[in-house]
This record gives structure tokens, sequence and C-alpha cells, in this order.
């Protein structure tokens, strides 16, 4: 199966206050990327959800884009 | 005692006057144990959503030093701050920062190097 960033993210920690990085992981609607997509270890993977939550808390980042 | 971060989102009229509701936070935060060792004020900044009809509000982030047990009683007060719209307590995984830090300058130095090659062989390039 084809990822689309077949490469290890150069992203070492991900801070919800970075939400301009948290941008690249999520689609045109919004939703954070699956692991297939995002090419990321489980572990990194669980962090980047738990910063994007948090990044659309303080609605640094939308739940729901309305592009 | 543990480091934490307190993002809090102000109501945007509080703009001209910010010490008036940042001041009844920080006397939150030092009344129940903590101790503010940074503060980083973003501004007035738009919301991704509306927050109870709002379009706007001003960002501030606390990183305070205090005990365990002061967390619950700082969300419950937070909540019943008319001044502050939304906020978020958060503990840092220190050790992670640590350890991305340290593959940064790593991945920094190793570019540096490659930098300086690259720039030779455009020399080269050049010459021919």
């Amino acid at each position: 199966m084809a990822k689309i960033f077949k490469h290890r993210t150069d992203v070492a920690y991900f801070d919800y206050k970075d939400f301009k990085t948290l941008q690249r992981y999520v689609n045109q609607f919004g939703q954070i990327e699956t692991r297939k997509k995002t090419g990321l270890t489980e572990s990194q993977q669980r962090q980047l959800s738990r910063a994007i939550k948090r990044a659309r808390h303080l609605a640094l980042m939308p739940f729901v884009a309305n592009s | 005692m543990a480091q934490y971060e307190i993002a809090v989102l102000f109501d945007q009229g509080l703009e001209i006057d910010l010490e008036k509701g940042g001041g009844k936070v920080e006397k939150i935060i030092t009344d129940n144990g903590g101790k503010i060792t940074n503060t980083d004020n973003w501004g007035k900044r738009k919301l991704a959503y509306p927050i109870k009809g709002q379009d706007f509000a001003i960002y501030v982030f606390y990183t305070v030093e205090m005990p365990g047990e002061a967390v619950q009683k700082i969300n419950d007060l937070l909540n019943i701050t008319d001044e502050v719209i939304r906020f978020l307590i958060s503990k840092p995984d220190l050790k992670k920062i640590a350890k991305a830090e340290e593959l940064k300058a790593e991945k920094a130095a190793k570019a540096a190097e490659r930098g300086e090659k690259t720039d030779d062989d455009n020399d080269e390039e050049g010459e021919q």
C-alpha cells in the first residue's frame, strides 16, 4: 500500500501551540489523517492526535473546516 | 512540584485592560501554590470557530510550577471566571521535548555539513 509521505517525519515533538505544523496532518475537512497517510509511528501518531485535539479545544484549529 | 502549562483565552473586550483579567488569573494560580515562571502573550487572534458568540480572543500561555493538587482547584476557579472564555491545563512531556531538541540540533549540524559540501559542488560547476 502506498504511503503519501514515505519519509519518517522531521517533526520530533508535536506541540499543540505549533498549529502550522499540525495543519500538515489534517485533510481539507480538518480531519486527522490516518497512519497510512502520515507515515508516523504509533506513538508519534498518538502524540499528533493529542496535540491536534488540544489545538482544536483552544480554537487554533477548526473541528470542521468550511472550505 | 511539577511543570504545567496553562493556556488562557481572554475576552476580546479586555484588550485595552488585560491587567484586570490577567491579574485575576495570576492571583488564582499563585493563591493555590503555583509559581509562574514564564508568560507568553500572543495578543489578539481570530478564533477558528466562534466561542460564546465571539470571533476573537486574547491568547496567553503561562508556564507554571505547582503541586498536583492545585490542578483541580485552578480548573474549578477558572471555570467560574468571567474574563476567561476558554482554558487548557496541560503537562508538557519534558523528556520528549529535550530529546526532540537534541535530534533537531543533530540534524541542523548535519544539514550544515551537507550544505557546505553542496556549495563546493556548485563552485566547481561554475568554474566548468
